[in-house]
């Protein structure tokens, strides 16, 4: 909260918000999470990326499960599918995360503008001067 | 005929993801907007408003979305904004209203001689 105090007609008092741009809701495709951080949101972005975590490797683990510890996914077909699975997941839960991030943004600037008065905020056409009855008698010349 | 990104399709998906990030931190800059609150400073008895303004655009915010609070020597009238004065002294006028970084508040006094 801004507080000025002026004894004079018109008292005023001003404030700076600095809002982040809906295009910042992308950055959660390179890492979940990243977008609600941006938004201002620090905790949901926190919950997004564990989301994003535990989704990509709970998947990589659930089709590498059974193998002896120390070999690697590298060196077979199904190690190679459990990352393409686990990566794909991680870039899910980024695509979800992506997209709640861009409703949370323009969330606020929807709010926002519809706070907003019109432009120009008087009406668009000028009132149509009133008829006045043309005295009796009189004609136009081109009449 | 072989086609031309053939046996390359990791590269396109990287310069892809690479690209979408770089619009990203291009867009990550934030916005500044600014809004001021003015309030007349009536007489003893008088009525007064009160409006807030984005300063960029020159815009008044329509005054039923702005939640409004008044206390000290002032009390709200029916009309949204607007304001009496019932006693000598300050007067405080809040001003609650939504912008692109959620709801923000402003405030000034008033000093009623």
């Amino acid at each position: 909260m801004v507080v000025n105090s002026l004894a004079v007609a018109v008292a005023t008092a001003a404030i700076t918000v600095t809002a982040p741009q809906p295009t910042g809701a992308l950055l959660s495709l390179a890492a979940p999470g990243l977008g609600q951080a941006y938004a201002g949101n620090p905790i949901a972005g926190a919950a997004w990326l564990g989301l994003g975590g535990v989704a990509g490797i709970g998947v990589f683990q659930l089709v590498w499960a059974g193998h002896v510890p120390g070999d690697s996914p590298f060196s077979s077909a199904q190690g190679l599918f459990a990352i393409a699975l686990g990566t794909g997941a991680w870039l899910g839960v980024g695509i979800a995360s992506t997209l709640a991030a861009a409703a949370e943004i323009s969330g606020k600037y929807l709010a926002a503008e519809s706070a907003l008065a019109p432009p120009g905020d008087r009406p668009a056409v000028a009132p149509a001067p009133a008829l006045t009855p043309r005295p009796a008698g009189r004609r136009r010349r081109d009449e | 005929m072989r086609r031309r990104w053939a046996g390359r399709p990791g590269r396109h998906i990287s310069l892809g993801v690479a690209a979408v990030v770089a619009v990203a931190v291009a867009g990550c800059a934030y916005r500044e907007v600014r809004y001021e609150l003015a309030a007349e400073a009536p007489a003893a008895g008088g009525e007064g408003m009160a409006k807030v303004v984005e300063k960029g655009r020159e815009r008044p915010l329509l005054a039923e979305r702005v939640v409004w609070r008044y206390s000290g020597a002032l009390a709200p009238t029916g009309k949204p904004g607007g304001f009496r004065v019932v006693a000598t002294g300050t007067g405080t006028v809040d001003a609650e209203f939504p912008t692109p970084a959620g709801t923000r508040s402003l405030s000034v006094q008033i000093q009623i001689p």
